[in-house]
């Protein structure tokens, strides 16, 4: 027995260590839903960042963590929420004023976003005939997409350093935000009421 | 054509009693306070290997480095059985072991991914099963230390 807890106690300790990494629960602050982005500051990047990591040989940059979850209600209808994590996005120092830098950051939260309104979409259009699992199969696709646009913005932008094509890309976020504005409320009615 | 269906049959049957043969054989691995020590083992190794990937994050070679230090870890375990139980362990239990090592690694690592990691994160599992593979290599590799000592 004693064996078995010289083992585990030192194994608890790593890994306790290891998810201070991956999620910083010294300094947690929970999700943060799309339409509080407003409110999004550097205060709210609070994840620690791995030693030695570099962006291209560069210590100064930022990271933003974001997913969606579905949920699904009680009366049939579904909720797709779009989160920023806190405690899974990192910047180099939390009191920097470079609003350069936090508007690249919230950019991605905003393609997040989109990519949220487009399943909304799909979910709505095919609202009569989707299955759950049919569900998480538009998720998972959704991802995917949405993953292809955030590298080509972050390679396209050179993660906010080339200022003309970030510009390029918040005038066209922006635009794909607005084509899809009847979709910008979470909730996503699957049965009609009227 | 009968002649060769019918020898057939047969090696099928002979490979399910050679199988059943060797997992007997295994019975002295399969008890409660082993598999209890390999799972201990299996969590002790993921769980520092899980904080070392934090350095080992950045530096190239990422993969080599992980498996080797999964194989040096297995390779202890030879010695913790050892310890333990005052026998050692011979090739084929040894292999059995790093086999059962690595499943309960995954799954260790599946369960951090569920508990811990967010649905758009990472898993790959090809990276999980190329992982098993150069273990059992590079495991087989470092028994052959055990064998020298021995001599």
């Amino acid at each position: 027995m004693r064996f078995i807890i010289i083992l585990i106690l030192p194994s608890l300790i790593l890994l306790a260590a290891a998810i201070l990494f991956d999620i910083n629960y010294i300094n947690y602050k929970p999700p943060i839903p799309y339409s509080e982005w407003p409110k999004i500051n550097f205060y709210d990047f609070r994840a620690l960042k791995k030693p030695g990591v570099t962006l291209s040989g560069v210590k100064e940059f930022a990271y933003i963590k974001t997913n969606r979850i579905i949920y699904y209600l009680n009366n049939g209808d579904v909720e797709i929420i779009t989160y920023f994590h806190p405690s899974r996005s990192y910047v180099f120092a939390q009191d920097i004023r470079s609003a350069d830098l936090l508007k690249h950051e919230l950019y991605h939260f905003h393609i997040s976003e989109y990519y949220s309104r487009l399943l909304r979409k799909e979910v709505f259009n095919q609202r009569n005939r989707l299955t759950k699992s049919e569900m998480e199969d538009l998720r998972r696709k959704y991802y995917l997409l949405e993953n292809k646009e955030q590298d080509e913005y972050d390679e396209n932008s050179y993660h906010s350093y080339v200022m003309k094509e970030q510009r390029k890309w918040e005038i066209k976020i922006d635009s794909m935000l607005q084509s899809l504005e009847e979709f910008s409320k979470p909730v996503v009615h699957m049965v009609n009421r009227e | 054509m009968a002649g060769g269906r019918l020898f057939y049959r047969q090696a099928v049957v002979d490979n399910i009693f050679y199988f059943i043969y060797f997992t007997f054989m295994q019975a002295a691995l399969f008890q409660r306070d082993k598999i209890l020590l390999l799972a201990i083992w299996s969590f002790f190794s993921f769980s520092a290997i899980k904080f070392f990937s934090i350095f080992l994050y950045s530096i190239s070679h990422f993969f080599l480095w992980y498996t080797c230090l999964y194989s040096l870890l297995f390779f202890l375990y030879y010695f913790v059985f050892k310890i333990r139980f005052a026998i050692g362990l011979n090739y084929l239990q040894y292999t059995v072991s790093n086999i059962l090592f690595s499943v309960l690694v995954i799954l260790f690592s599946y369960a951090y991914y569920k508990v811990i990691m967010l649905d758009n994160d990472y898993f790959d599992l090809n990276f999980f099963i190329i992982g098993i593979i150069s273990n059992l290599l590079l495991g087989s590799f470092l028994f052959l230390f055990t064998l020298i000592k021995k001599k």
